[in-house]
Parts: structure tokens; C-alpha cells; sequence
């Protein structure tokens, strides 16, 4: 069984949790609350720490990696009905990121290139890094983190030119408490992309320290989100911000440094690029064992196959254009993923808190046993 | 062209994955690997000779976009 180490596991989840926020994040909050994006992130902490230890709770009260925990908590007919369900939430976010990352290229830095081509471009390292094993995908996703995650996010530094206004993220008052909350609920969104450590982090080598790499992740996706949200905002205002389709890629390309340090954008294509490999990757990686799981196969490698040719498909199928994207970005996705990544595991942790017999103490997974 | 390409590729996919189940016996993963490559072929067919096809989020996006 392929071990992973925590620094691992805490780059998994900081690369589910951010390059998909990197991209649209301070658009959908822009159109959401206008200016107040960072107010729905301060709101998000308390959601998402209630998620994260719930994720916690399912994961030391569990013996097998999710989806196969469900068939143990909630009994093997209803446990097989809701892992076939998750198999498709999770292709969903593997083709959702593979989407974004087509519109971002073709809307940006390469219109006019064929979607076909631009897909087989991201889709097949992803092949080959799943087909040689967790393992392979794994250490690439760690140097991806390490490297790609500061550039990202000093590139949104460098944007803070001579234009930027801080009272831009002002006035507090002017608005609606209902889109407020509907902010948050499209910040927790990402945050419950977290979900994945369901199922890695019964791989790891010291699964009773998890917590604090869960926390700390989780933290680092609330700092990244805020920077993310903040940034457009005091450097194009909340009008201007909900109207462009990469609010990050139009900083990058109008960043001047003293007239030395510019036309910079191809740093955070980059890694736009490589972000969106280990997106990709992992939830595709997660999907793939899913199915291996729920029906009880051998090996999850020899779905790789027939899931790539799916993957680049529906990523035409699903999506026309970047219009209809962001339509589903606002208002569709964050619905499914909200309720099958955030409230059926808080759903779940209550079933297993009820389960448990009062004398016993919280289990440790077969893992850590 | 593309077609034939896309084929290709099943077929290369097929000669890497099947003699191995086959070789092992694994009835069962061999039939749900058929499946999802069948599901696969179809998807693409959809998308090369434009098949009918329900897109359940564009729908939702089409009556949200137009209220």
C-alpha cells in the first residue's frame, strides 16, 4: 500500500482547495456581494472549521477510505447507492477544473487554439501520472504546491500598484444579509473540496496527527481566498471586477514594477497550468478509486482509461461557453457540492457520534491501529 | 480524421488494459471497464456527429439565465 507523508497530504489539499478559487473566485464574490467578498470569507472560518473536523471525526471513526466507509456506517445497499452518486461528484470537479482551465486559456492567452488539443495537453501528464500509481501523482502534486503556490500568489501581490485604493473594500453597510450568506456558501464550497482527505488520508503514515495539516491547510486556503478576493477588489473596484472573466489574470498582465518587472502573465499561466493538474489529478485519482471501491475491482488504474476519454469529452458536452460556465460556477455547482462534500458528512459524523457505543473511545483507522 | 484518431486511441487503450484482466480472470472488472468504455464511446459519438444529448446543468443555467 503506497504511504504518504503529512507534508504530502497537506499539499494535496491545499491544491484541491485553491487553483480553482485562484481563477474565479473573486468574480463569482464581485457579481455575489460586490465589495463584501472578504466578509463572506470571515464568515466562511466558522463553517469550514465545523466541516474540517467533521471530515476528522469520519476519518478516525472510520477502517476503510471513503466511499467504502459509507457501506460501513450506513450499511451496504445505501452505502453502494451513495458512493456511485460521489464516483459522479467527484468526475464532476475533475471535468469542472478541466472546463475553467479550457475557458481561461481560450478566453485569455490563446484564443483561437483548438479546445481538442488544449485538453489532450492537460489530460494526458494527468494519464500518465495516475496510471504509474498514487505515488507518482502524489510527488508531483507536492513539488507543484511547493513552487507554483508562491508564484501564484505573488503575482497577486505585484498588483497592488499605485492604483490600489483599500477604501474600495469599503463601505460595510448597503447589503443584502441573503447574499452575504450565499457568499459564504460559495466560499465553504471550495473549502469542502477537503472532502478528498476521505479517501488519501487512510494512505498516510501518521493518520492521528492529520488534524493539525487539515487545520493548517485550511487556514492557508482562508489566508489565499482572502488575498484572492481582496486584491481585484482594491485594484479595479467591485464593478469593474464583476465584469472581467479572470480578475487574476488581468493583475498579472498589467503588473509594472519600475518599469522593469512586467509582462509577467506567463508566471501565473503557468501556474494556472500546473494548478489545475493537481485538481485534476487528485479528484480524477479519487474518482477512479471510488469505482474501484464501489464495485469491488482490483485495481483503480485500469479506469483511467475509459474516465480520460469521458473527461475530455463532457469537459465540450457540459460547458458551451464561458457565459453558461459561470452561470453554473454561481449558481448550480455550489448546490451539489454543498450538500454531497459539506452537509451529508456533517450528516455522517452525527450518525457515527450516535452509532457509537458511549463507553467506547474514538477508533483510529485500521492505518493507525 | 479525428474519428479514426479517437478509435486509435481506444484501441491502444483496450491493448493496454484488457489482456491484463483477461491474463487475471477478472470477469467482473472487465465488464464494468467495458462498460465505462462503451459510456465513453458513446459520450464522444455524441460529440462527433452530434447525437442527441441531455444536458441536465445547461438546462438549469438556460431556465436560470432566463427567469
Amino acid at each position: 500500500m503506497t504511504r504518504l507523508t503529512n507534508i504530502q497530504l497537506f499539499c494535496i489539499l491545499v491544491i484541491t482547495m485553491v487553483p480553482t478559487p485562484y481563477q474565479v473566485l473573486a468574480k463569482l464574490l464581485a457579481v455575489t456581494v460586490a465589495q463584501h467578498g472578504w466578509l463572506a470569507i470571515l464568515g466562511s472560518i466558522l463553517p469550514g472549521f465545523i466541516l474540517v473536523w467533521a471530515y476528522y471525526y469520519i476519518l478516525v471513526n472510520s477502517s476503510r477510505p471513503f466511499p467504502g466507509l459509507l457501506e460501513e456506517h450506513c450499511g451496504t445497499v445505501t452505502g453502494k447507492i451513495l458512493g456511485f452518486i460521489y464516483i459522479w461528484v467527484f468526475y464532476l470537479v475533475a471535468v469542472k477544473s478541466l472546463v475553467i482551465f479550457a475557458n481561461f486559456f481560450l478566453s485569455n492567452v490563446l484564443p483561437g487554439m483548438p479546445i481538442s488539443i488544449l485538453l489532450i495537453f492537460i489530460i494526458l501528464p494527468a494519464f500518465y501520472a495516475l496510471r504509474k500509481g498514487l505515488e507518482a501523482s502524489v510527488r508531483t502534486v507536492e513539488l507543484i504546491t511547493i513552487t507554483g503556490y508562491p508564484l501564484a500568489m505573488l503575482l497577486l501581490f505585484f498588483g497592488l500598484g499605485p492604483e490600489t485604493d483599500w477604501s474600495r473594500l469599503l463601505p460595510l453597510g448597503g447589503f443584502a444579509v441573503a447574499d452575504l450568506f450565499y457568499g459564504i456558501l460559495l466560499v465553504s464550497t471550495y473549502s469542502s473540496f477537503m472532502i478528498v482527505v476521505l479517501t488519501l488520508g487512510p494512505f498516510c503514515h501518521q493518520p492521528g496527527n492529520l488534524w493539525k495539516w487539515m487545520f493548517s491547510a485550511y487556514g492557508l486556503f482562508l489566508l489565499s481566498t482572502l488575498v484572492i478576493a481582496a486584491i481585484p477588489i482594491v485594484t479595479y473596484g467591485s464593478a469593474l471586477t464583476s465584469v472581467q472573466t479572470f480578475p487574476a489574470f488581468n493583475i498579472a498582465r498589467s503588473t509594472n514594477i519600475a518599469g522593469f518587472i512586467h509582462n509577467i502573465e506567463i508566471i501565473l499561466v503557468s501556474a494556472v497550468i500546473t494548478g489545475v493538474f493537481g485538481v485534476l489529478a487528485i479528484f480524477w485519482f479519487v474518482t477512479c478509486y471510488s469505482i474501484q471501491q464501489v464495485f469491488g475491482l482490483q485495481d483503480y488504474r485500469i479506469m483511467v482509461g475509459p474516465t480520460a476519454i469521458m473527461a475530455g469529452i463532457l469537459a465540450v458536452l457540459l460547458v458551451p461557453n464561458i457565459h453558461f460556465m459561470y452561470i453554473m460556477l454561481e449558481r448550480i455547482f455550489p448546490w451539489i457540492f454543498i450538500t454531497l462534500f459539506g452537509l451529508l458528512p456533517l450528516l455522517l459524523a452525527l450518525v457515527i457520534r450516535l452509532k457509537r457505543p458511549k463507553d467506547l473511545q474514538p477508533g483510529m483507522m485500521a492505518g493507525n491501529n | 480524421m479525428f474519428t479514426a484518431l479517437f478509435f486509435m486511441m481506444v484501441v491502444f487503450l483496450l491493448a493496454l488494459d484488457v489482456p491484463g484482466l483477461l491474463r487475471q480472470g477478472l470477469k467482473k472488472d472487465l465488464v464494468i471497464y467495458a462498460l465505462f468504455m462503451l459510456l465513453a464511446i458513446y459520450l464522444s459519438m455524441v460529440q462527433f456527429y452530434h447525437w442527441p444529448f441531455f444536458n441536465p446543468f445547461l438546462e438549469l443555467a438556460a431556465k436560470i439565465q432566463t427567469p
